[in-house]
């Protein structure tokens, strides 16, 4: 049993719960808020900020996320560039951050939230823990990958030591960037509870395909 | 629509099952959530459109090896700016190069042509020059030469080196031909006077292969440098002179030692030939000798034997001119016939008079020649002559031929009875300047002498006179001093050597000028045969003269010897024969002194120290005279200056001479400016006459005016203020000296001509003879000093040096302290004064000895227990027209009357003098108006007068009535029946006395009197006095008192 089946509506700011009414737009009694029993529009929106998210990430992989102008001689590297120089140099460790960060965190969260989604679309049978656990999951990391960001950002501050030795961000930077901010908003706009609201849903459509499998067609 | 409720009808629909089923459409909504990822799409695909864009175009280039490229990194670079990145590398299928995959940037589509070439640049590190240094850094990358003609093409062979600068670069392209390549290289520089001017930029196998062509690239600026007939030679290499002068090693520059390089010089005769037109061939030659293109002679030599072949240079003045050749034998004329070249800039010195001859070293005793040779190896000497018939062949002779009479100098014939050290270069010497040389030497005709042959150089030839005296100058001469031992000899080289000196006894026209060919005789020593001048000197003892030892000095330079002592029967004499340096033949004039110079130690003074170690010796004072003479007397000390002698002739008066010995310095501001000549005891046998000599340079500093005073030893003031040391100089603490004084001019400090006019006319050259007193010390030198005697009984605590004060000031001193012969029970004490007293002495002047006073009331003179007792003079006033006297009796003590005193007089009769001293004060009112200026008993000694001086300003107030008593002590008036009074004039009074007066009033004061007025001195004031109250105008104060 569900606040929806029950005809009720969670305020999600101040946590008070109201009858529910349709075709109106509630407002809580108690705050003002705006009260929906799901998250309005929250499958298409998480799908498009993952599409979004997905695109830049070719560029932000592809193109030069750091320039590194060394005596005038320009050194730009992508992500994995970098990573595979810090390899190069032996930092072993400095190189699975960075790797992890900019590489499987973003992927992991971009793959992590289309199962999610396809799952719904598809009705494919998941155990409702297994995908509330990788949701919890993709919105614990998904703070982490600015992590390269912040790293170039400050790289290119510290180091900029005209004529000898100057970081700018490349443009892969930006890209990479709204990966992230993307992502997060693909994580955000996505309403758990709908998870239940379809294992409801199949439940009833079981139901009634059973049923229908059971009487005669009303035709 | 909202979904749920279609569902939920639905539901019911279908759970009622009773309604007919309605369509269900969604309706879907387009989220604008979406918009985003449309916008990244469209963002993705700007970024992929703009790397389309910018895409370049993919070439490939074949290199040899792909060592230091890296894939992504090394760039193409066009005039350092990036064309393009290496993409990719991969190898040809040969396994033999590699194939690199290079993206170009877009724009340079149009360079990509068939003829563009590209090629690794790496760094260079040479010898020769560092480039390609930024590759250091960044890396290797590659570098185009763009060409736009010809086909485009995309896949280019790669060049194994920087391909040379292209024919259109600026400056001059030319090209040389060589044999060998040696070690020539692309970018070997060219130098011109060791200014790299440009360098080889390729060469390449011509002409089936024989030959090297490189071509050269001379820098615009320096294009003009090479001409037509320029000859370009390989300075690669060093090239080490070594000589006895040291090593030299030449080369062009340090890059060029290892590197290699190429010079050119333009032969100088030929400079004005055309420049150099772009691809001139030139021949490339080994090296400069081979380049210089020499003038072909020919040498024939008896004797080959030091000479090697290819090697032996011909030297003209220690520069190498050319370098002989092969060698052939001529069999007919037994003679070894040698190709040499010559630096073309001597060819017109090829002439018949041209001399070569072969230098070896050459290493005896008594000659060291052609050491240079044991170095840099035997050569030919060339002694280029220009005048003569033009040749080309020559035969060279073994040793150094003799300088040929055509040549510039004189030539001529010294004839001695034997050779002795002088050889071959001896030199000739004038007055130590070497002016030339022995040519070489042959026995004479007569077989009995040898004949040297002489050369003067050309400047010096005038010297050489028909009357000229040459003299063997060979050998050490060792002087001994207190100053060091002296070597003495012509010049090192002459004690090797050997050396002929001449000297000429006059240059007047009358001689003759040496010419060439003369012949002139060779005298052992200049004193050996007539060149010295015989004189004789007559001793009065022959002790100390040594028989060809004893020198005849002057001014420290040996001018002879004596030669022969002879002894004079006649005048008990000794006469010396002595025998002078030629150039002292002009001095040999009547005035000309001769004395003996003998050590001399003393307290007093050391003197001809010199002569300890040298032995006695006579030296000479030259005359001025013009009358010649050739026999001297010697005196046995040195001899005044002769009135005629340079310099300033003095004689100074002195009253004893102290410590003043010959020789003693005159100083004029601590500087020297004489000495003292001699003394002699002057007319009146009493004083002293000092002779001394002022050096003419400063013989302009004695005037009239000068004054002249003692300044032996030193003087020592010592006053409350400190000490002051007083010393001319040391050696007038030692010997005694003299010291100039000149009073300092008032006018000197205005530079008005005209006064500069009279102080010159006033202070006129002194004459000699001129007579000066001389001043016993500075302080009378400058208060130019009087004499005066004054008589005392008993001078105590005088001594000479004692000063002379008046006023408390300096004005003389005690010079001398005798007893007198007359009187002995006085003294007669001499005085030196300041001129300025003299005119105030008088008869009434009075003299006596001021000496400290310790008493208890009074405390006087303590200065004196520091600086001694003193004199004080007290002059008379008027300046009276009495003759300065030069005798005056001396008071023992002060006077009791001060007559000095300017007061207002007058004088007291008193029973008794109580307490009253000189100085007392006098009250009026308790104010001091006056003092006690003496007392003494009067004539009839019945009472005792009291002088008072009173300042002329309280005169008016002594008048007829006035009434003096003694302010002495305290009075103590104590009266039984009335008070007691304590009465004092003042607190000084209490301790030392006084006296008051007291004035009656107006009308009882009485007529204002006269000085020299009598008043009785009361013991004590009677009361009404005190009442008194005049009113008295006092007179104004005038300056003198």
């Amino acid at each position: 049993m569900t606040g929806k089946e029950a005809g009720l509506v969670l305020c999600t700011e101040c946590h008070s719960i109201h009858h529910h009414m349709a075709d109106v737009e509630l407002q809580c009694s108690c705050c003002g808020a705006e009260l929906h029993q799901r998250k309005p529009d929250s499958l298409n929106r998480t799908w498009a900020f993952l599409i979004a998210s997905m695109i830049l990430f070719i560029p932000a992989n592809v193109m030069t996320i750091m320039n590194v102008a060394y005596f005038g001689n320009d050194d730009p590297s992508t992500i994995i560039g970098g990573v595979i120089l810090l390899i190069q140099l032996g930092s072993y460790s400095v190189a699975f951050v960075v790797f992890v960060a900019s590489v499987i965190v973003p992927v992991f969260k971009m793959i992590g939230i289309m199962m999610i989604l396809l799952s719904l679309h598809f009705q494919i049978n998941m155990s409702d823990q297994q995908r509330i656990k990788m949701f919890r999951f993709i919105e614990f990391i998904g703070r982490w990958s600015m992590l390269d960001i912040f790293v170039i950002s400050i790289l290119a501050a510290l180091v900029n030591i005209s004529g000898v030795a100057v970081i700018t961000a490349g443009s892969a930077a930006t890209a990479f960037g709204g990966v992230v901010v993307l992502t997060m908003l693909a994580a955000s706009s996505f309403d758990t509870r709908l998870l239940w609201d379809y294992k409801i849903a199949s439940a009833h459509l079981a139901q009634q395909k059973s049923d229908l499998s059971n009487n005669e067609p009303i035709v | 629509m909202n979904n749920n409720n279609n569902n939920n009808s639905e539901n019911e629909a279908m759970n009622s099952g009773q309604f007919a089923q309605a369509n269900v459409s969604v309706k879907k909504s387009f989220s604008p959530v979406w918009i985003l990822p449309i916008v990244a799409l469209l963002i993705g695909l700007g970024l992929v459109v703009k790397s389309y864009l910018s895409a370049g175009i993919m070439i490939t280039l074949q290199v040899p090896s792909a060592e230091g490229i890296v894939v992504g990194k090394t760039k193409v670079l066009y005039k350092g700016i990036t064309t393009g990145v290496v993409k990719d590398r991969t190898i040809t299928e040969d396994l033999q190069n590699v194939i690199l995959h290079i993206e170009m940037d877009k724009r340079t589509e149009h360079v990509l042509h068939e003829h563009t070439q590209f090629w690794v640049v790496e760094p260079r590190i040479s010898l020769s020059g560092v480039s390609g240094l930024d590759t250091l850094i960044g890396g290797r990358y590659i570098a185009i030469d763009a060409d736009e003609n010809g086909q485009s093409e995309r896949d280019f062979v790669a060049l194994t080196v920087p391909p040379p600068p292209s024919e259109d670069t600026p400056g001059l392209h030319i090209k040389l031909r060589l044999n060998r390549l040696e070690s020539i290289d692309r970018g070997t520089v060219i130098y011109y006077k060791q200014i790299p001017v440009g360098e080889v930029t390729n060469y390449t196998l011509e002409e089936n292969d024989t030959e090297i062509h490189a071509w050269v690239l001379i820098k615009p600026e320096y294009a003009h440098l090479v001409k037509e007939n320029s000859h370009f030679y390989n300075v690669s290499g060093i090239k080490i002179n070594a000589g006895l002068s040291g090593v030299k090693i030449e080369t062009e520059s340090l890059i060029s030692v290892i590197a290699g390089g190429i010079a050119f010089y333009n032969p100088v005769n030929k400079s004005d030939s055309k420049p150099a037109k772009h691809g001139t061939f030139y021949l490339l030659y080994s090296d400069f000798d081979s380049a210089q293109v020499g003038i072909p002679i020919v040498f024939r030599f008896k004797n080959t034997d030091s000479l090697q072949e290819n090697v032996t240079e011909i030297k003209f003045q220690g520069q190498v001119v050319g370098r002989i050749g092969t060698f052939s034998y001529d069999k007919t004329s037994n003679e070894v016939i040698v190709l040499a070249s010559i630096d073309p800039l001597l060819e017109e010195a090829l002439t018949d008079n041209t001399q070569f001859w072969v230098v070896k070293p050459s290493v005896s005793i008594l000659n060291i020649s052609g050491l240079d040779a044991l170095l840099s190896g035997n050569y030919i000497q060339m002694r280029p002559a220009l005048k003569g018939k033009f040749q080309r062949e020559f035969s060279v002779s073994e040793t150094a031929p003799a300088l040929s009479s055509s040549l510039p100098g004189l030539h001529f014939f010294i004839e001695s009875n034997v050779l002795g050290s002088i050889s071959k270069d001896s030199p000739i010497y004038f007055k130590n300047i070497p002016v030339g040389h022995i040519e070489g030497y042959q026995l004479a005709d007569d077989l009995n002498k040898v004949q040297l042959k002489a050369f003067i150089k050309p400047e010096f030839a005038h010297l050489v006179k028909k009357n000229s005296h040459f003299y063997n100058v060979s050998g050490i001469q060792v002087t001994g001093g207190v100053s060091g031992f002296k070597v003495q000899t012509e010049s090192l080289a002459s004690i090797l050597k050997g050396g002929v000196a001449f000297y000429t006894p006059s240059f007047e026209k009358s001689h003759a000028e040496g010419e060439n060919g003369d012949s002139f005789k060779l005298y052992d020593d200049f004193d050996d045969a007539k060149a010295g001048i015989e004189i004789f000197l007559t001793f009065d003892s022959a002790s100390g003269l040594t028989e060809g030892l004893t020198k005849v000095i002057y001014k420290g330079m040996v001018l002879g010897h004596v030669r022969k002592i002879l002894p004079n029967k006649k005048d008990k004499t000794v006469t010396a024969k002595v025998v002078l340096d030629p150039i002292a033949s002009d001095s040999l004039v009547e005035d000309t002194k001769f004395w003996m110079v003998r050590p001399k130690l003393s307290l007093g003074e050391i003197n001809n120290l010199d002569a300890l170690i040298k032995g006695d010796y006579i030296t000479v004072r030259i005359g001025s005279s013009s009358k010649r003479k050739t026999s001297f007397k010697v005196s046995q000390s040195r001899p005044p200056f002769d009135s005629t002698y340079p310099g300033l002739h003095l004689k100074l008066n002195s009253s004893k001479l102290g410590s003043i010995s010959v020789g003693a310095p005159v100083m004029y501001n601590r500087i020297k400016i004489g000495d003292v000549q001699d003394y002699e005891l002057a007319g009146d046998r009493t004083n002293i006459n000092i002779l001394i000599h002022i050096w003419p340079q400063y013989a302009d500093m004695v005037k009239l005016g000068s004054r002249f005073y003692n300044a032996s030893g030193f003087q020592v003031d010592a006053s409350l203020a400190g000490v002051e040391v007083h010393t001319e100089s040391i050696e007038s603490i030692i010997r005694g000296g003299i010291a100039l004084y000149n009073e300092p001019n008032s006018d000197t400090s205005n530079n008005n001509i005209t006064s500069k006019k009279m102080n010159t006319r006033q202070s006129k050259r002194v004459s000699n003879g001129q007579l000066y007193r001389l001043f016993n010390d500075f302080e009378a030198a400058r208060a130019n000093a009087f004499y005066i005697r004054v008589q005392f009984q008993e001078p105590k605590g005088l001594a000479v040096g004692s000063k002379v004060s008046y006023r408390g000031i300096n004005v003389g001193n005690v010079e001398a302290i005798n007893l007198n012969k007359n009187n002995s029970d006085s003294v007669w004490v001499t005085l030196e004064l300041n001129s300025l007293l003299k005119p105030v002495l008088g008869k009434k002047s009075l003299f006596w000895v001021t000496t400290a006073k310790l008493g208890l009331t009074r405390t006087e003179n303590l200065d004196t227990l520091l600086k001694g007792s003193y004199i004080t003079v007290q002059p008379v006033k008027s300046r009276s027209t009495e003759k300065p006297m030069k005798f005056f009796i001396g008071l023992e003590e002060k006077p009791l009357i001060d007559k000095t005193d300017k007061g207002f007089s007058i004088s007291l009769t008193a029973s008794r003098l109580s307490s009253i001293k000189t100085g007392d004060p006098v009250y009026y009112r308790q104010v001091k108006v006056g003092s006690v200026v003496g007392y003494e008993l009067a004539d009839t000694a019945d009472q005792i007068l009291v002088h008072l001086s009173i300042r002329n300003r309280f005169k008016p107030l002594i008048r007829e009535n006035s009434k003096f008593w003694h302010a002495s002590g305290v009075a103590v008036d104590i009266s039984l029946f009335g008070t007691s009074t304590i009465r004092t004039e003042s607190l000084e009074s209490i301790i030392a006395g006084g006296i008051a007066f007291a004035t009656p009033d107006n009308d009882k004061m009485g007529k204002i009197l006269s000085p020299g007025s009598f008043f009785v001195l009361h013991d004590e004031p009677k009361p009404e006095w005190a009442k008194w109250n005049p009113i008295i105008h006092l007179a104004k104060e005038t300056q003198q008192d």
